[in-house]
């Protein structure tokens, strides 16, 4: 087996246990891209990465909500696959520094809209769960009480199953599409395109935490903390007669 | 009254209730996961094996609520089961209360936890990375994981001593005014956090804070956080975050393939 095959296998169920905690079990927030990605990374012996992608994937995904029947994309999925295409391709091109926050740029504009196909998996597990909740319905009074934990929790697998499969196939094709656009991709794009846009999406992502702030005087709270915090950074590091 | 469900029983039922979600299904959507939190419970209260499954049968139902606030639902409904076994209640009560509370219980949970406590977290678990590294996810799981298994446990505890009187019990919790509360603080916490985001996390082929000038740090610092509600009120006319992602980066990555060209 080579070592991306068993790698690849290796977030796949990474990523598929963690993507559980999203909507199926627990809720401890363990499928948050503030953990999913230092975890991974740190595996995958590349720390550094998972932190920049931590911040960078919440802030981008913490307005996604989970309302009623409404299933927002999979952030859990869709930053495990980002991270571990950004590690393995650096480590493939020998990228540091900007260079590996280019890959992460292209991996999102590559993997965002896979979140159609890991939502349709997952919505497959929704309607196939119907049958788990049938069976205990027209189970014979005597097996009701033993099917009910049970069925429940074979939901948990379809979940699983559904992360894992997703994981498993991007990151296969993602890490080799990337390789292949960035080794053709003009200097330009990589060295200052790319950073550049990556930290024009990290400011998006700030403008997606601050777009669930719907109260009357937030612009003023925001603005007034803003000020406070230039002047304690200003005195800080440029001290009182401004450097 | 007399007591029929011990600490130990609910222990098990908070644990279930982990799983609520677990068999998740358009059209049941937690039906399974809320009788399958209840069967222990419902195995103290009912001895007898034929009323048993009458009361399993009976939770056999859609259902839904907010996942942390099906605890409160929970308690009340193990209580007002203890009520139909001493036979001073109507098993009907019981699917009247889950209707009643299904709607309201899902709107407090999603507009405390998922509006406000959650990105709350985030916010402070995305500052602590910054300052602490890997141990500031430990900040984020610790600050948000006390408080919502806290309350989630405690919840169940009330709900079940109270009886169906836990909407009173969950009403004088203030939720939504304290999801209010909770959204002004992080605004304050953004806008530190932008500033701090252009301190240390600077544009590339700039210096962070301290080497470059401070005239460019506070333009930087200004025009960024004047970046921020502009493009949050883009959000709000209906663009989701993957349309804006593209509509951000496209021309950047464009600019910079042109310029590339004509050097």
């Amino acid at each position: 087996m080579t070592d991306l095959l068993r790698e690849t296998i290796m977030i796949s169920l990474l990523g598929g246990g963690l993507s559980i905690d999203r909507t199926a079990a627990f809720q401890v927030m363990i499928s948050r891209p503030i953990v999913v990605a230092p975890v991974l990374s740190l595996l995958l012996g590349n720390l550094l990465v998972g932190l920049v992608a931590g911040i960078y994937f919440e802030l981008l995904f913490v307005g996604n909500m989970s309302l009623g029947g409404y299933v927002p994309p999979n952030e859990t999925v869709i930053t495990t696959v980002c991270t571990a295409v950004t590690v393995i391709c650096s480590r493939w091109l020998g990228l540091e520094g900007t260079g590996m926050l280019s890959v992460m740029v292209l991996a999102t504009l590559l993997i965002m809209p896979m979140g159609t196909l890991y939502n349709r998996l997952e919505a497959i597990a929704r309607r196939y769960n119907t049958r788990f909740f049938d069976a205990v319905e027209g189970a014979p009074d005597d097996k009701v009480g033993d099917m009910v934990v049970r069925n429940n929790l074979k939901g948990l697998v379809l979940f699983f199953l559904a992360g894992s499969l997703s994981i498993f196939i991007s990151v296969l094709a993602g890490v080799h599409m990337i390789y292949v656009i960035y080794m053709r991709m003009p200097d330009s794009l990589a060295s200052t395109g790319l950073p550049i846009a990556w930290f024009a999406l990290l400011v998006l992502g700030l403008a997606a935490a601050f777009n669930i702030i719907y109260s009357k005087w937030i612009y003023f709270v925001y603005s007034f903390f803003v000020v406070i915090a230039l002047i304690v950074f200003t005195f800080l590091y440029y001290g009182y007669n401004g450097g | 009254m007399v007591i029929m469900v011990d600490r130990k029983t609910l222990i098990k039922v908070f644990f279930n209730s982990l799983f609520l979600q677990s068999s998740w299904s358009y059209e049941r959507l937690q039906g399974l996961g809320f009788v399958a939190a209840l069967a222990p419970a419902l195995k103290k209260i009912y001895r007898n094996r034929d009323k048993r499954r009458i009361a399993l049968r009976r939770h056999v139902e859609t259902f839904n609520v907010h996942p942390y606030m099906a605890s409160p639902v929970l308690g009340a409904v193990i209580r007002m089961e203890e009520e139909v076994q001493e036979g001073i209640r109507s098993p009907d009560d019981i699917i009247m209360f889950k209707k009643a509370v299904s709607g309201p219980f899902g709107a407090i949970g999603d507009r405390f936890f998922w509006g406000a406590a959650r990105p709350l977290a985030s916010i402070v678990g995305v500052g602590s990375i910054m300052v602490l590294g890997i141990y500031g996810v430990l900040v984020f799981l610790f600050i948000y994981n006390a408080f919502h298994l806290w309350m989630r446990w405690t919840c169940l505890w009330r709900g079940y001593s109270y009886g169906e009187d836990t909407i009173e019990h969950i009403g004088g919790l203030e939720l939504p005014t304290w999801s209010g509360r909770i959204r002004y603080l992080m605004g304050g916490m953004l806008a530190v956090l932008a500033v701090g985001i252009t301190a240390y996390m600077p544009l590339p082929g700039l210096g962070g804070i301290g080497d470059i000038p401070l005239l460019l740090f506070c333009v930087m610092t200004v025009s960024l956080a004047v970046a921020i509600p502009l493009l949050s009120i883009l959000m709000r006319k209906g663009y989701s975050i993957q349309t804006l992602i593209y509509l951000i980066a496209g021309p950047i990555m464009l600019i910079s393939f042109i310029s590339g060209i004509v050097e």
